[in-house]
């Protein structure tokens, strides 16, 4: 049972936040501005605050840097700015992940889950890794041995082709490859044209692997240039 | 140095000045006096110079041509001074019948008596009686000189060291002189008479002031010190106040001409004192001289003055009465040229040249050297005139290119160009007060726009999750569940609505930040195919997809390019005809690369490409799908700002949208 701090101005949407998270059995605590959030989470043990920005008495990021001085507590920000630069303040203010309002309640449950894991069985992972045919970055996790793709501990199930592109990709993680080399490398012979394939496979993994594929974390396009696997630690 | 201190410096300056000149007279004097008598170094004494020496020398050799003179023009004695009327014949022994002609001039210190026994005329300058001079009284009369120069019996006789025989000129002649001549000349130690003797002795003495050394020395650093004098009285002249200006007073705004006339009237009146000289008082002469030279230093300082303020001012020639003369004249003209129409102007032009072609040919020589003159000058002005006009026709080919931050400098220009040029600014002005204007509300609308769908944004939030949180509740209703899709529609339309607008607003204004880089234009259209496969796909489209052999490279932002593409390939899934073909090409041009879709229309287009451009228009039969009708303004605001081109065709149901983006080295 993790304990989760949803902090908005709008009563509705706390309220609306609050009944999804519990489906998922987590612990609501409320807070409606800045000076209750931190007042909650100096009293009560919070496992992950879920910050708007744009509040009375004190905003979200504000709330967002006093917390991170003595806490390393997941925050993540939940807002109606959605300008490059605000996400990037947000993220510099100490926030681990944000999502623009109006958001989609999966993606939501979806990020609220990979947080609290990623916050709570990080040693986990780390024993998984001595073994030599695992592939990993973040929390995709390649098990070469049994064929099996692990994304934030949910199995997921890949066709051949996607899986050994899928591989190729997390086995050189942080490097970019064109249509071609991919080609290539996966067929292991020249290319004759009929790569196209290859794009559309691209799009059927991320669909499967990302929580939001338009905002994909680990298969990322480079466009006019190529594919990466995101290299996360 | 301060204003104010170079004003009291110059003013220091115009009183040290007239001691410096007159040290640099004296001690020049001494240096030209040593280098023409180098051997009177160590002498103090007049008589005993060299100089001395010379003096009486030509004294002596002028009056023996008077000599000749008197002996040869007899009969003509009464028109030359020199030989007053006053003969006189004695009988005095030794001397019979010798005619003795007098200097009718003899207020000389050098004193003379030249005798010819042949030709028995004797020429004298000692005037004693009227009546009866003896030739021996004239003679002791000189005789009782100081220094004294005599021939005797063929024999010189002298107390004069440095007038050797060797010095004295006339060589030959003079050797006849003493053969036939007896004289007798000399000059007394008190120099009575102002002659030549006495001035020379009075300069001596003052140049004596100075000693033979000093002169080398004092000769230059006086000179340096003058100069300096001079230029810090040209510096400070007409710097009173602490402002840059100078400061010009009356004398100074008189026309030039008539500054002269006062100026020289001043001198002439200070001359007037110098006929005092002429009256036989020291203490008379010395104040005249004083009183002229005081009013011709005035006259100076008033001169140097409004001539240096005057050239500061930029006044020396405006400020002369011909200057003011043509200036009017040439006003008159202009003005009347400028009121006639450009024929009569072009015709008055060529009437004026040939007028001046004829008196000039009818000049000779003269005539034809000031008309190469003017020619030179008439193609100096043309090719100047011309080159302004290039300038103006640079500035509106910049104004009508976009440019309308420069300005052109008016002050380069005259006459009707000038006028021109100003009507030319005050556009470019008028323009970019325009362009600023706009893009400033451009800028308030997106700011408007931003904050306004922030607004909306939050409570959709609301709607969109709880129209989701309704749909999980599992309601039986099947007219419920139609409702709900709706809902769940049209709020997620809404928010694709309002992000779109925001984007649109932001690329119409071009408040984005673009990151440019080389693309692989043949990798991003396999990539973007590969996206949108699957929906192609359902619809059951049929990708053409014609690419360059080799890789293409382009100069682009990818994302936002991406943005364009996916703008544009999710129109043909939404609006292609199900089952037809849609055709990809990337064709290389020389400078851009192109990028053409092609496909066809499911529904009839019933709008010009303009219209669909627009903002919020849809072909109409399109109105009710999903979409905000801003994906092509938004694509083409995109791709306008990453210096591209984005041209829509529309041809019946063949829908074209041609991209060109500048092509990579």
């Amino acid at each position: 049972m993790y304990n989760i701090l949803v902090v908005d101005d709008d009563k509705e949407i706390v309220k609306a936040i609050e009944i999804y998270l519990n489906r998922e059995g987590y612990k609501i605590f409320k807070a409606y501005n800045g000076k209750e959030a931190l007042e909650i989470v100096k009293k009560e043990e919070i496992h992950l605050v879920l910050l708007d920005i744009m509040m009375p008495e004190l905003d979200g990021m504000s709330v967002a840097s006093i917390i991170r001085k003595d806490n390393t507590i997941p925050i993540i920000m939940l807002s109606a700015k959605s300008e490059d630069y605000d996400k990037i303040a947000g993220l510099n203010n100490g926030a681990d992940d944000y999502i623009t309002k109006p958001f989609n309640p999966l993606e939501l449950i979806a990020r609220v889950n990979s947080a609290i894991r990623r916050y709570t069985c990080l040693g986990s992972i780390a024993n998984e890794e001595s073994r030599t045919n695992i592939y990993r970055t973040g929390e995709l996790i390649i098990d070469d041995d049994t064929k099996q793709v692990k994304v934030e501990g949910k199995e997921i199930k890949l066709t051949p082709t996607e899986y050994n592109i899928l591989k190729f990709l997390t086995k050189n993680k942080g490097n970019v490859y064109s249509i071609e080399q991919i080609y290539e490398n996966v067929w292991e012979e020249e290319s004759y044209g009929a790569e196209n394939i290859i794009a559309v496979h691209i799009r059927h993994i991320r669909e499967k692997i990302e929580i939001n594929p338009k905002e994909p974390k680990y298969l990322k396009v480079i466009w006019g240039i190529g594919y990466k696997i995101e290299k996360i630690d | 140095m301060n204003r104010n201190k170079m004003y009291i410096w110059k003013n220091i300056s115009y009183v040290i000045l007239p001691i410096c000149i007159i040290l640099l007279i004296i001690s020049g004097m001494k240096i030209s006096y040593n280098m023409e008598y180098p051997d009177d170094k160590n002498e103090t004494d007049f008589f005993n110079t060299n100089q001395f020496a010379n003096i009486y020398e030509s004294s002596i050799c002028s009056n023996l041509m008077r000599m000749e003179q008197v002996k040869n023009q007899i009969n003509t004695t009464n028109e030359r001074y020199y030989y007053e009327n006053r003969i006189i014949t004695t009988n005095e022994n030794g001397y019979e019948g010798l005619r003795i002609y007098y200097n009718k001039n003899s207020n000389n210190n050098f004193k003379y008596l030249i005798i010819d026994k042949e030709s028995k005329v004797a020429y004298t300058n000692v005037n004693l009686t009227m009546e009866s001079d003896t030739i021996e009284e004239i003679k002791n009369i000189i005789q009782n000189n100081t220094y004294y120069w005599n021939v005797e019996n063929k024999e010189i006789n002298t107390n004069i060291e440095k007038l050797s025989l060797s010095k004295l000129m006339y060589g030959n002649t003079y050797n006849e002189y003493v053969e036939n001549y007896i004289m007798y000349t000399g000059i007394s130690e008190e120099l009575i008479f102002q002659d030549q003797y006495d001035a020379n002795k009075k300069i001596y003495n003052m140049m004596n002031f100075i000693k033979n050394d000093n002169a080398y020395f004092i000769f230059p650093v006086i000179s340096i010190m003058t100069i300096w004098l001079f230029v810090v009285i040209i510096i400070g002249i007409g710097k009173k106040n602490e402002d840059e200006n100078i400061t010009l007073n009356w004398f100074d705004k008189l026309p030039l001409l008539v500054s002269t006339l006062i100026i020289l009237f001043i001198i002439a009146f200070g001359s007037c004192f110098l006929t005092l000289l002429s009256i036989d008082n020291w203490s008379i002469k010395l104040t005249a001289i004083l009183i002229a030279i005081t009013i011709y230093y005035i006259t100076f300082i008033i001169s140097i003055e409004t001539f240096i303020k005057r050239i500061k001012s930029r006044t020396l020639i405006k400020n002369t009465v011909i200057y003011k003369f043509l200036k009017f004249i040439v006003k008159i003209i202009k003005n009347i040229f400028y009121r006639l129409n450009v024929s009569f102007r072009v015709i008055g032009i060529a009437i004026a040249i040939i007028i001046v072609h004829l008196i000039l040919f009818s000049m000779e020589a003269g005539g034809i050297l000031i008309l190469i003159a003017l020619w030179i000058s008439s193609i100096y002005w043309i090719i100047k005139k011309l080159n302004n006009f290039e300038k103006i026709r640079e500035q509106i080919k910049q104004i009508y290119e976009g440019n309308t931050k420069n300005r052109l400098n008016i002050e380069e220009f005259k006459g009707e160009q000038k006028e021109i040029a100003g009507y030319v600014n005050d556009i470019a002005g008028g323009f970019s007060n325009a362009i600023e204007k706009s893009l400033k509300s451009e800028r308030l609308k997106t700011e408007l726009i931003t904050n306004v769908s922030h607004d909306i944004k939050t409570p959709l939030t609301s709607i969109i999750n709880y129209v989701d949180l309704i749909k999980k509740e599992n309601i039986d209703n099947e007219k419920v569940q139609e409702y709900l899709e709706v809902l769940d529609n049209k709020s997620q339309r809404l928010k694709k609505l309002t992000e779109d607008l925001v984007e649109a607003s932001k690329a119409s204004s071009g408040n984005i930040k673009l990151n440019i880089e080389k693309l692989n234009i043949n990798e991003m259209m396999k990539q973007v195919c590969g996206e949108f496969e699957d929906r192609f796909t359902k619809k059951s489209l049929q990708t053409i997809l014609n690419l360059d052999e080799k890789d293409n490279y382009i100069l682009a932002d990818s994302r936002y390019l991406y943005r364009v593409l996916e703008n544009l390939f999710s129109n043909i899934s939404k609006y292609a005809l199900d089952g037809s073909r849609v055709y990809i090409d990337v064709l290389d041009r020389d400078n851009n690369i192109g990028i053409e879709l092609k496909n066809i229309s499911k529904e009839k287009l019933n709008i010009s490409p303009d219209e669909l451009m627009q903002r919020f228009v849809r072909g109409d039969s399109s109105r009710n799908t999903e979409g905000s009708g801003l994906g092509l303004s938004i694509a083409q605001s995109l791709i306008q700002l990453q210096s591209g081109k984005f041209i829509l065709y529309l041809d019946g149901d063949l829908f074209k949208v041609c991209i060109e983006l500048r092509k990579a080295k």
